[in-house]
């Protein structure tokens, strides 16, 4: 019993990873229907609907079952997966290591955010279960419809549920944070600066600082939301709303707070997910080239400015909502200043890589994937950024394509990244590097056969969350393009079993690892033991600064 | 740390030059170096033939603004990908990169904030014309478009050129009084209402659209005029825009608004000037 | 400010350092939820349909407020009994707060218009949300107070010093926000 309330990090940084391992075949799943019912909208759906009946008509999706496939998926992946996955996962395990102190700072107050986070997934997964469904309204719940009970099925308790479970989540982050937090800046073995610190504990430093500054604005809007739907008041319902011609009482609200508040979240969210994957990146590089990365302390500098802008851009995902063209402006000069940084980082690291020899394991493999992710969807970001463009791209396929590549594309690599590369850390085997190599290969190939026809989708005019896209004659001749990204999307998440293969028989039947298996100099591969502090390993002295 | 072995193969230059990459699998490399070439080819080729909807309206600047983020970011994409191939597949030199240099750093960066703020000058001139009225004599045609789960009605003020009055409280879907006009509002008689969906516009007049919502947010998106807005309950916004073409173009709405979002779809129907007036008295009656 | 405390030693630096970044971020972090709710305030306030009630109450929870915070200084500055009479008066200042404010709450809930009117549902959200970090904090407070060994140290006097004059000065802001013309 002891040992499932495990107050060592480095059980509960797996309690995490097996955790959100889970979701993600959960999430993942969600992802397959959605994209089923986008190439093929009219087809006979009865052998899923013996899974899950609910969702059903004769064979035939809902659609208000096809709104609850997307908000979830948006919900599950986001949270209770990719930072699941990398914070509380590869943080909770690595901080304490990297930074030579024994644990963290406040090893029961880790174990608890475990808990709590564990208790919130079985809330939104308990959620599909509710008989008028889970919550419809897209991972961004926008009021009237995530607010009105009468707007959409899900608005109903789904949508309780929804806001619990993220409540309990962002409880679970925010004491993580701040273990995080106490641990990095007053935990550190004495001696170790900062400046020592490979680029993944910063990654960690500054995704518990965003987590602390930006969660608290979608606490305030949850909660305002559960009270315009339980407590009568009207903090985003306007007056004369007149929903299927019954007048909705009270108003005076505004629909756009919710915005301003939720953006003010999720955009750091964002970065919440893709910091951790860009300091793996270099720290890979770092490792499979034997030489520090290039410009170190501007990589740390340009980490701390992408995540102090990352404040400032939240109005881009609102640039045709209506608000002023002043506002509208301000926000496009922030939204496209933020490539700067994120380009010197591109730059040092191929700067980094140039004429140096590289050891093409499959965690390299995975870290240069995030690179050229990183280049591709960083790029459809600027023009999301213009507001101008924006107006054609808002809400259509581009944005979807967009995300997907930076973010949820580069967590996810980063997960791969950073599972093979500390498994051995983890549990003292090799994973098999044929495998890997075969997973990795697969998976970008269909990785980006998913999502970048998107971006073209989006161009010829496709909107998102659309249950059946040819009820307009303009996007049936998208049906073949859609086929092809349902198919490579099938593919994609077949090529995740040789993951999982690799994963379960590795634990067992891998090769043992040494002590160091990858010849690294941090400090979690250094020390022998995680209980004292002895000196560093004599590798690290042998690695330039 | 680990220094590669470099040692010249015999034979073939090219396959020689490859098996001599670094790492534990030259071919490895090839391969992955091949699949992004690979990637590279396709996705350029494809997007740079990808078509936007036919332009219909005077917002052609949008489309350039597209193009030129295509050629800039093309640039960028294929520089980025063939220094990773390069990577991959170059013999490497012990060169002399030190671990910092300042200048480059900055040389980088200058550069990148320059193209940036070239993008965001035109994103701006941009966006003022875009949302400029057109300066001429003629008085722009109104239009009032109210989104509702899951339509969208249209109306014209007439010939007073005021749109009546509405009130939440009216609204009669039994009537057909979607919007709660106020019959009794004198400025209400000569308001032209359109059947639900269908709206009616003559070419080459600019069009002021003063965009609402009944109940949750929709967004009033037609691809083929560049426009896209959210309707917000509560709150009346306004844009403009002038047809440039004859035809019939979709109304799509571009916010999830519930699970008839799908098929929240309208039509649009531009015609010549001297018909448009007999269009509309055609399908009001 | 120096407070009269025993050193505890059994507690490293490193420990007490971890403990304050920790309360620091934790402060921050419900600076920012109030940050939050008094944007949606001040977006909220600028409507036509927003009818300040003025109200005897606010004085009231501000006074116990204010009490407690002057029960912290002096049970921080002192020793023996007047330390205990401190205590005391933070302890049930702090109770007395918790009641009045539930008391205030149940009755908007419970009255005519319900929280149906702008500004009684921001007293409620906001002093609502203050309550749960009053009764999160005092008892952070209690519990650092408590566990020290032997006395008290001046770090534990200092965070607790800290989280109560912060509650204190976010229920003078929340008032001021509510309370005080535009």
């Amino acid at each position: 019993m002891s040992r499932i309330f495990s107050l060592d990090h480095r059980v509960i940084g797996l309690q995490y990873l097996f955790t959100a391992m889970a979701m993600a075949i959960v999430g993942g799943l969600l992802a397959l229907l959605i994209r089923i019912q986008i190439a093929w909208p009219d087809h006979d759906y009865s052998w899923i609907a013996v899974v899950l009946p609910a969702g059903f008509d004769s064979g035939i999706m809902k659609p208000e079952f096809y709104a609850a496939l997307f908000t979830m998926h948006g919900t599950i992946m986001i949270f209770f997966v990719l930072s699941a996955a990398l914070i509380g996962g590869f943080g909770n395990y690595l901080i304490p290591l990297q930074v030579g102190a024994r644990d963290m700072a406040f090893p029961r107050l880790n174990a608890l955010s475990y808990w709590i986070y564990a208790l919130s997934s079985v809330v939104i997964l308990a959620s599909f279960y509710v008989p008028s469904g889970p919550a419809a309204s897209g991972w961004t719940a926008y009021p009237p419809l995530s607010a009105l009970k009468a707007a959409i099925p899900g608005s109903n308790l789904g949508q309780d549920l929804w806001l619990v479970a993220m409540a309990l989540f962002i409880v679970s982050f925010t004491l993580g944070g701040l273990n995080f937090l106490a641990t990095i800046l007053a935990m550190r073995r004495p001696g170790l600066s900062m400046l020592d610190l490979p680029l993944f504990s910063w990654s960690m430093l500054f995704v518990a600082i965003l987590g602390l500054l930006a969660f608290p604005s979608l606490t305030a809007a949850a909660i305002m939301l559960l009270f315009d739907r339980h407590a009568g008041t009207s903090f985003f319902l306007p007056a004369g709303v007149v929903l299927s011609g019954d007048l909705i009482p009270g108003g005076g609200g505004s629909p756009i707070l919710w915005q301003h508040l939720f953006w003010f979240l999720g955009h750091p969210e964002v970065y919440i997910l893709m910091l951790p994957s860009l300091g793996i990146t270099s720290d890979m590089f770092t490792v499979f080239t034997g030489r520090r990365v290039f410009g170190y302390k501007s990589m740390v500098v340009a980490m701390a400015l992408i995540s102090g802008m990352s404040f400032l851009v939240w109005g881009h995902h609102m640039f045709v909502s209506g608000m002023s063209p002043f506002l509208g402006s301000a926000f496009a000069v922030t939204t496209t200043l933020i490539a700067v940084p994120s380009g010197i980082k591109v730059f040092n690291w191929i700067a980094s890589l140039w004429n140096r020899p590289l050891r093409l394991t499959t965690p390299m493999l995975w870290a240069l994937g995030i690179f050229s992710l990183f280049v591709t969807g960083g790029l459809s970001g600027i023009w999301l950024g213009q507001t101008q463009v924006d107006i054609q791209l808002h809400d259509t396929a581009f944005v979807v394509a967009h995300f997907h590549i930076i973010m949820a594309g580069a967590a996810l690599f980063g997960v791969f990244a950073g599972v093979h590369y500390w498994f051995p850390l983890f549990f003292g085997r090799m994973m098999s590097e044929r495998l890997g190599i075969a997973h990795f290969l697969a998976t970008f190939v269909f990785y980006y056969a998913t999502f970048f026809p998107m971006h073209m989708a989006g161009l010829e005019g496709q909107i998102r969350r659309v249950y059946d896209p040819y009820q307009y004659e303009y996007l049936k001749p998208l049906a073949a393009m859609n086929g092809f990204i349902t198919w490579a999307a099938i593919a994609l998440a077949v090529s995740q079993l040789l993951f999982f293969w690799n994963f379960f028989t590795s634990l067992r039947g891998g090769s043992p690892a040494g002590v160091n298996p990858w010849s690294a100099a941090s400090l979690e591969w250094t020390e022998s033991e995680s209980e004292g502090s002895p000196e560093p390993g004599p590798l690290s002295a042998a690695v330039e600064r | 740390m680990v220094e590669a072995q470099h040692t010249r193969a015999p034979g073939n230059r090219l396959w020689g030059f490859m098996l001599e990459s670094p790492g534990n699998g030259g071919r490895l490399a090839a391969v992955f170096a091949f699949l992004t070439l690979v990637f590279v080819v396709w996705s350029g080729y494809a997007i740079a033939t990808s078509v936007l909807p036919p332009l219909a309206a005077n917002r052609g600047r949008i489309d350039a603004a597209i193009s030129l983020n295509l050629i800039i970011s093309g640039v960028v994409f294929l520089g980025a990908h063939l220094a990773l191939v390069l990577i991959l597949v170059r013999r490497p030199r012990e060169a002399r990169i030190p671990r910092e240099n300042m200048r480059i750093e900055v040389l980088w960066t200058v550069l990148t904030a320059a193209v940036l703020i070239g993008l965001l000058i035109n994103s701006e001139i941009d966006a003022r014309a875009l949302g400029s009225r057109e300066t001429g004599p003629e008085e722009p045609l109104v239009v009032e478009v109210v989104a509702q789960q899951f339509a969208w009605n249209f109306r014209f003020p007439g010939e007073d050129g005021i749109l009546g009055r509405t009130d939440p409280k009216l609204v009669d879907q039994a009537e057909l009084n979607f919007i709660g006009l106020d019959k009794r509002d004198p400025a209400a008689e000569d308001d032209i209402v359109m059947p639900q969906s269908l709206l009616i516009l003559p070419e080459g007049r600019e069009v002021v659209i003063r965009l609402r919502s009944m109940d949750v947010i929709h967004s009033f998106f037609v691809a083929s005029f560049r426009v896209k807005r959210d309707a917000m309950p509560g709150l009346a916004t306004e844009f403009s825009f002038t047809p440039t073409a004859t035809g019939m173009f979709e109304i799509a709405c571009a916010e999830h608004c519930g699970l008839g979002h799908y098929r929240m779809r309208g039509a649009v129907e531009v015609v010549p000037r001297g018909e448009w007036l007999a269009k509309i008295k055609e399908v009001t009656e | 400010m120096r407070t009269v405390a025993l050193a505890s030693p059994s507690r490293s630096q490193a420990e007490v350092s971890a403990l304050r970044v920790a309360v620091v971020a934790a402060l921050s972090a419900t600076m920012m939820l109030f940050a939050s709710l008094a944007s949606a305030l001040l977006v909220r306030r600028a409507f036509e349909d927003w009818r300040p009630a003025a109200a005897a109450w606010p004085w009231i929870l501000l006074g116990f407020g204010l009490a407690a915070s002057a029960g912290m200084e002096i049970a921080g500055r002192s020793l023996g009994s007047l330390r205990v009479a401190g205590f005391a008066i933070l302890g049930l200042s702090s109770g007395l707060y918790l009641a009045g404010a539930l008391f205030v709450l149940g009755s908007l809930v419970s009255g005519p218009y319900g929280l149906s009117r702008p500004h009684d549902a921001f007293i409620a959200l906001l002093l609502g949300v203050h309550v749960l970090h009053a009764i999160l904090g005092t008892a952070f407070a209690a519990r650092v107070l408590r566990a020290a060994s032997g006395g008290s140290s001046e770090t534990d006097f200092a965070l607790a010093r800290l989280v109560t004059h912060f509650l204190t000065a976010l229920l003078v802001f929340i008032l001021a926000l509510l309370f005080l013309p535009r």
